[in-house]
């Protein structure tokens, strides 16, 4: 059965919905003490801190999903604005690391990922421009 | 030492896809690409693979060649 993109986009909406509900277990728990999380042993608290992980991770099929679907172009697209998006990240990693030696604050690694996505979006809005 | 040709291909899909009062979004639609692969190919900014050249084709009951010419456009060289 073909999938239509109203319902890749619900599923899309169950999985989050589904990782802010743990998420909100999870950081009820550990971080505002729901059942007195935070005195529990480590060996419990990384598996809670890790839960959301779970639903997260059925966003990888839904992409692969949505990855096969596009025609070839649109996948040419997709490959060219990811390498750019990886080369840009590296350089402002690079970049950033001088900096840090004169002294500027130490970024969490999580931010890295985040300027990804965002020369991403810049890269794939640039190709659909260009070939709108 | 090699040598590679550089070729242009040009097409005949937007006269073709005219021919048959077809929007571009009717042959995307009857090739299952989208709007923008169809516009990219017509104005040569985009050329298509064998696969979807052969589907082209067979949509217009044409060969690939009526459709598609390629033109030596000169030699590039590299060391």
């Amino acid at each position: 059965m073909t999938s239509t993109p109203a319902s890749r986009w619900l599923k899309l909406t169950g999985i989050l919905v589904l990782y802010a509900a743990v998420l909100a277990v999870s950081a009820a728990v550990l971080v505002f003490n729901v059942g007195g999380g935070r005195g529990l042993p480590m060996a419990a608290k990384i598996p809670i801190a890790l839960a959301p992980m779970i639903p997260a991770l059925l966003v990888i099929p839904w992409m692969i999903e949505n990855f096969r679907l596009m025609d070839e172009m649109q996948v040419r697209h997709q490959l060219v604005a990811m390498v750019a998006a990886a080369v840009a990240a590296a350089f402002l990693v690079m970049g950033y690391s001088f900096l840090e030696i004169i002294g500027l604050p130490r970024l969490p690694m999580s931010v890295v990922w985040c300027a990804m996505i965002g020369f991403w979006l810049v890269a794939i809005w640039v190709q659909r421009w260009r070939f709108r | 030492m090699g040598a590679a040709l550089a070729v242009s291909v040009k097409n005949r899909v937007r006269e073709l896809r005219l021919e048959r009062r077809w929007s571009q979004i009717d042959l995307a639609g009857r090739l299952r690409v989208s709007r923008q692969t169809i516009n990219a190919i017509e104005n040569l900014r985009y050329d298509p693979s064998l696969p979807l050249a052969f589907e082209i084709a067979d949509l217009f009951v044409l060969r690939i060649e009526d459709i598609f010419e390629h033109r030596p456009v000169g030699v590039a060289t590299c060391d």
